[in-house]
C-alpha cells in the first residue's frame, strides 16, 4: 500500500478545487492538533469539506475521530491549528457555529426522567425555532414513541432521540458521530434516506462510521485517520479507482523475485515453492499491472490469479499499523 | 480485586475509604489532646459542672452529656452523633450509588447478564458497603486511639471500638435504607429521600430527648439506639440491647431491597400501583408539542429540576421549626436559667440570654444554617451531574454561550434556595404569630436573608470548583462546609485565633437574630460569591468538556 500525505488543496472538493478561501467550505480544518500529553489526540489534521457533500470520517477506535469532531464543536480547545465552519472560527464564533450545526455525539446521555418529547422540546428551545410537525414526522419515520421517558428507551431508541435532536432544526451542517449505532436495519435505511434528503437540500453531512457499506452508500468523500493523523482523503470513486490487485502467479520453474519487487507499484512480495512450482504473491497497484504481466510473460507461467480487494480491505489496510499484516 | 462484585465494590471505594475514614480519623485523633487543655487548674471540677450545664441546654440538638470529667465521656459528648450523621451521609451516597446509580449508568445490565442472581448482585454490593464502613471504622478507631496515646488521659480500646461500631452501624442503616428507596426512585431522589429521613430521625431523637411529651418519638429513630449506647461514658456504658437493634435493623431492610429488586424490571422502578394504559387502535408516534414553562430555557429548567428537592428539604426544616417553636414557651425559661448561670458560657463569649431572639438563635438557627448549607451542597449536584453523567456534551452543542448556561443554572439554584429559605421563614413567621412569641421582625428577616446569602456562597464555591474539576466539586465543598461549621462551633472551645475563625462562612453569618445581620460581612460574602462565579465562568468558558 502506498503512503499518502493528504493534500488539503486536493481535499477541498471532488474535482479540482475552485477556491482556497476557508469561507467557501462547510468545514475547513487546518493543522488542527490536540495533545493530551500521551499518544492520544490528533496531530496537524488538515481537512476540507465542501458545502452540500456527505463526508465520511473513518478510522479505528482511538484514532482521533471524536477528538476532531469535539474540537470542531469547541467542546475541547485545540492545542494547535484551527477549525472553521462556514468560515467561522470554532473557538471565537462557537455560538454562531452552533446555530448552523446539528450534532450527534458518539456517546451521550440525556435527562432520564424527561420523555422523548420533553427532551426534544427543551433542545428545540435551546436551539431556537423548530417546526414541531417536522419533529413528529421524524419520529414517525424512525418509529419513536416520544411519550416514553428517556430512561425507558432501548439503546436504539435513545439514538433516535439523538438523531432527531440533531436534525429537527434543519441545520446547514450535520456532524454525526457513528449515527447508526444501535439502529435496526430498517431504521438504518430510513436514516440513509434522511441523509440523502439533507444532501438534496444542499446541506452538508459530516459523519464518522465503522460501517463500510454505509460509507460507500452514502458518502461522496471520505477521510481516514489513524493515530491522530490523516492518512487518506479522497472520493469514493477515486478510492475504488485506485484499487490494487492481489496477484498470485504460479511458474513452472524458478523466477528471480527481485525482477518483480523492483517494479514500481508492487508491494508485499512473497515467494514460495509448492509442489515444484514457484509461487509469487504480491499486491499490485492498478497502474502497475501491465508491467507485472509483461514481466511474468517472460517466464513459463502455469496459473495467474488476480483478485480485487473490497473497499473494506482497502480501509483495513489504512487502519493497520505500519508493518502490521492482515490476519 | 476484580474477582467478584464484592471485591470490585471495595476497589471502587478504596479512595473514599481513605478520604472519609482518614479525615474523620484525623479529627478523632485531635480530640484527646484537646481535652488535655480544656479543664485545667484547681477549678477543674467547677469548669466541668459549668460545661455540663451549658451543653445540656443544647441537648435537644446533640443529646445529653455524661461523665465529661473523663476523656471517654468527653469523646461521647457530641462526636458519635455528629460523626454518625456525617458517615450516614456517606452511607446513603454509597447506597444510592451502588443500587440505583449503577443501574442508571447501565452497569447493572451488564452485571445482570453474568451468571449471578439478582439477590447475589445486590447482596455483594451491600456486603461491600458493610466492609467499606468497617474499614472506615477501623481508621476512625485507630485515629482515636493514636490521639489518646498523646493525651494524659487514657481511653479503653474495647469501649472505643464499641463506640465506633455504634457509629458504623448507624451509617449502615441509612446506607441500607438507600438500597430500599433506590428500588422506587432515581439515584438523586434516593439521596434526597434518605437524607430527609436522616434529618427527620435526628429531629425525632433530639426532640424526644429534650421534650418529655415527645419522648415516645425517639423509639422510631435509629439515632436513639445510637445515643442509648455510650460505651465510653462510665455512668451509662454499653447498651447491648440498643447495639443489637442497630445491628439487626439493616437486615430486614436489605432483605426487602433484594425482594423488591427481584420483583421489578431492570432499569425501571418498583410500582406500588401501576396504571394500565389502553392500547391505541392505531400506533402513532406524533405527539402534541409539550409547551411547558420549565422547558423554555436553562434557567427555568434549573428551577423546575430543583423544586422537588427544595420542597422536601424546606418542608422538613419548616416542620422542625414549627415543632421547636410550638414548644418554645415550655423550654424558654429553663434554657435561659441554665445558660445564664453558666460562667463558662460567658467566658466562651456567649452573650447573656435575656431575649427570645437569643434563645431562638441558640436553639434553632445553629441547626438551621448547617442543614441549609447541606441543601446548598446538594444543589451543586444538579450542575455537576450534567457533565459527570454525560449530558453537557449535547447541551453545549446548542447555540448557547457557556457563560449563559452556567449563570442560568447558578441563578436557578440561588432562586430555588431563596424559595426554600422563604418557605421556612414563612413557617417561622406563622408560628411566632400563632404562638404569640415576641421577636424582632427585622432581625428575623435578616437572619433568613443571611441563610440565603450563606447558601449562595456555598453554591458559588461549588460552581467554582466544578469549573476546574466537576467530579470533585460536591465532595470538596461538602468537606469545606463541615470544616467551616466545626471551626465556628468549636472556635470558643479551642480558643482559636480570630483570623482563622473569620474564614468560616458560618462565622461571617454570625448570630443575626441576636446582634442583627452584619451587612458588611454579608456584602463581603456576596462579593465573594460574585468573584467565585466570575472565575467559574472564566474557567468554564475555556476548559475542555469531559465526555
Amino acid at each position: 500500500m502506498q503512503t499518502f500525505v493528504p493534500n488539503p488543496a486536493q481535499a477541498g472538493a471532488n474535482g479540482p478545487v475552485a477556491s482556497n478561501n476557508p469561507a467557501d467550505f462547510a468545514i475547513y480544518i487546518e493543522n488542527l492538533s490536540k495533545s493530551y500529553g500521551g499518544s492520544r489526540g490528533i496531530n496537524e489534521v488538515n481537512l476540507r469539506v465542501r458545502p452540500g457533500e456527505v463526508f465520511g470520517f473513518l478510522g479505528p477506535n482511538g484514532a482521533g475521530k471524536t477528538t476532531t469532531i469535539r474540537a470542531l464543536l469547541n467542546l475541547i480547545a485545540p492545542t494547535g491549528g484551527r477549525a472553521l465552519v462556514n468560515g467561522l472560527d470554532s473557538q471565537r464564533d462557537s455560538v454562531a457555529i452552533k446555530k448552523q450545526i446539528g450534532y450527534l455525539p458518539g456517546e451521550f446521555a440525556l435527562y432520564p426522567n424527561l420523555t422523548g418529547a420533553q427532551t426534544l422540546e427543551y433542545f428545540a428551545n435551546l436551539r431556537g425555532k423548530v417546526d414541531w410537525q417536522y419533529v413528529n414526522s421524524l419520529a414517525e419515520r424512525l418509529e419513536l414513541d416520544m411519550r416514553k421517558k428517556f430512561r425507558q428507551y432501548s439503546r436504539g431508541n435513545k439514538q433516535k432521540v439523538g438523531i432527531i435532536q440533531a436534525l429537527m432544526h434543519k441545520p446547514s451542517l450535520l456532524v454525526l458521530d457513528e449515527p447508526t449505532s444501535g439502529l435496526d436495519p430498517l431504521n438504518q435505511q430510513e436514516f440513509y434516506k434522511m441523509v440523502r434528503e439533507v444532501q438534496a437540500e444542499g446541506r452538508t453531512v459530516f459523519f464518522s462510521s465503522h460501517i463500510m457499506s454505509e460509507v460507500e452508500k452514502t458518502c461522496d468523500r471520505v477521510a481516514i485517520i489513524r493515530d491522530g493523523r490523516l492518512v487518506r482523503i479522497g472520493d469514493i470513486a477515486e478510492l475504488t479507482g485506485l484499487r490494487v490487485h492481489n496477484l498470485e502467479l504460479t511458474f513452472l520453474g524458478s523466477v528471480p523475485a527481485s525482477e518483480f519487487s523492483a517494479l514500481p507499484g508492487v508491494d508485499k512480495l512473497e515467494q514460495t515453492s509448492i509442489e515444484g512450482h514457484e509461487v509469487l504473491r504480491c499486491v499490485v497497484r492498478a497502474d502497475a499491472l501491465d508491467a507485472v504481466v509483461k514481466t511474468a510473460a517472460r517466464y513459463s507461467i502455469v496459473n495467474f490469479v488476480s483478485r480485487e480487494p473490497s473497499l473494506e480491505e482497502i480501509f483495513l489496510d489504512y487502519y493497520r499499523e505500519p508493518g502490521q499484516e492482515a490476519k | 480485586m476484580l474477582r467478584n462484585i464484592f471485591l470490585k465494590t471495595l476497589r471502587d471505594y478504596a479512595r473514599a475509604i481513605l478520604i472519609w475514614g482518614g479525615g474523620i480519623a484525623l479529627l478523632m485523633a485531635s480530640i484527646p489532646p484537646s481535652y488535655d487543655g480544656l479543664f485545667v487548674g484547681p477549678t477543674r471540677n467547677f469548669q466541668i459542672r459549668e460545661f455540663e450545664k451549658l451543653t445540656n441546654s443544647f441537648a435537644f440538638l446533640l443529646g445529653k452529656i455524661y461523665d465529661v470529667d473523663t476523656l471517654g465521656g468527653f469523646v461521647t459528648y457530641r462526636y458519635p452523633l455528629v460523626f454518625a450523621a456525617i458517615l450516614s451521609i456517606f452511607g446513603l451516597i454509597a447506597g444510592s450509588g451502588l443500587s440505583r446509580g449503577d443501574e442508571e449508568r447501565g452497569l447493572l445490565d451488564l452485571l445482570a447478564s453474568t451468571p449471578h442472581s439478582r439477590a447475589s448482585i445486590l447482596l455483594q454490593k451491600w456486603a461491600g458497603v458493610v466492609v467499606i464502613l468497617g474499614a472506615i471504622g477501623v481508621l476512625i478507631w485507630t485515629g482515636l486511639m493514636l490521639g489518646s496515646l498523646g493525651s494524659k488521659y487514657s481511653l479503653d480500646g474495647g469501649a472505643a471500638a464499641l463506640t465506633v461500631l455504634n457509629i458504623i452501624l448507624a451509617a449502615l442503616f441509612f446506607g441500607t435504607v438507600a438500597f430500599v428507596i433506590g428500588q422506587f426512585q432515581s439515584r438523586k431522589a434516593t439521596m434526597g429521600w434518605t437524607g430527609g429521613l436522616l434529618a427527620l430521625t435526628w429531629l425525632l431523637n433530639s426532640l424526644g430527648d429534650s421534650v418529655n411529651a415527645l419522648g415516645w418519638l425517639r423509639y422510631f429513630s435509629p439515632l436513639y439506639y445510637l445515643s442509648a449506647n455510650k460505651p465510653l461514658a462510665r455512668s451509662i456504658g454499653a447498651n447491648w440491647g440498643a447495639l443489637t437493634v442497630l445491628a439487626i435493623a439493616p437486615l430486614p431492610l436489605i432483605a426487602l431491597a433484594v425482594w423488591l429488586y427481584q420483583k421489578r424490571d431492570q432499569n425501571d422502578f418498583f410500582y406500588l400501583f401501576r396504571r394500565t394504559k389502553a392500547i391505541p387502535a392505531r400506533l402513532t408516534y406524533s405527539v402534541t408539542e409539550p409547551k411547558a414553562w420549565w422547558l423554555a430555557n436553562p434557567f427555568n429548567f434549573a428551577v423546575k429540576s430543583s423544586l422537588l428537592l427544595t420542597f422536601l428539604w424546606s418542608t422538613g426544616i419548616a416542620a422542625y421549626v414549627a415543632t421547636i417553636m410550638s414548644v418554645f414557651n415550655d423550654i424558654r425559661d429553663n434554657l435561659i436559667n441554665v445558660i445564664n448561670s453558666s460562667d463558662l458560657y460567658k467566658n466562651l463569649g456567649g452573650a447573656t440570654l435575656t431575649s427570645n431572639e437569643a434563645v431562638i438563635s441558640a436553639v434553632l438557627f445553629i441547626f438551621l444554617i448547617i442543614v441549609f448549607a447541606a441543601y446548598a451542597v446538594q444543589q451543586i449536584t444538579g450542575w455537576t451531574g450534567d457533565e459527570n453523567e454525560g449530558r453537557l456534551e449535547l447541551l453545549l452543542s446548542a447555540p448557547q454561550p457557556r457563560w449563559k448556561l452556567l449563570l442560568s443554572r447558578f441563578a436557578g439554584a440561588v432562586l430555588t434556595t431563596g424559595l426554600g429559605v422563604g418557605l421556612v421563614g414563612l413557617a417561622y413567621a406563622l408560628i411566632i404569630i400563632l404562638a404569640n412569641i415576641k421577636v424582632d421582625p427585622a432581625r428575623s428577616i435578616g437572619a433568613f436573608v443571611g441563610v440565603w446569602i450563606l447558601c449562595s456562597v456555598v453554591e458559588a464555591a461549588g460552581y467554582l470548583i466544578a469549573a476546574f474539576r466537576s467530579g470533585l466539586a460536591v465532595a470538596l465543598v461538602g468537606g469545606l462546609v463541615i470544616v467551616s461549621y466545626l471551626l465556628d462551633l468549636f472556635a470558643p472551645l479551642f480558643k482559636l485565633p480570630d483570623w482563622i475563625v473569620s474564614f468560616s462562612v458560618f462565622h461571617q453569618y454570625g448570630r443575626p437574630l441576636l446582634d442583627g445581620l452584619n451587612w458588611n460581612a454579608q456584602f463581603l460574602l456576596l462579593g465573594l460569591s460574585a468573584a467565585f462565579i466570575a472565575v467559574a465562568v472564566w474557567r468554564f468558558r475555556q476548559r475542555d468538556i469531559s465526555k
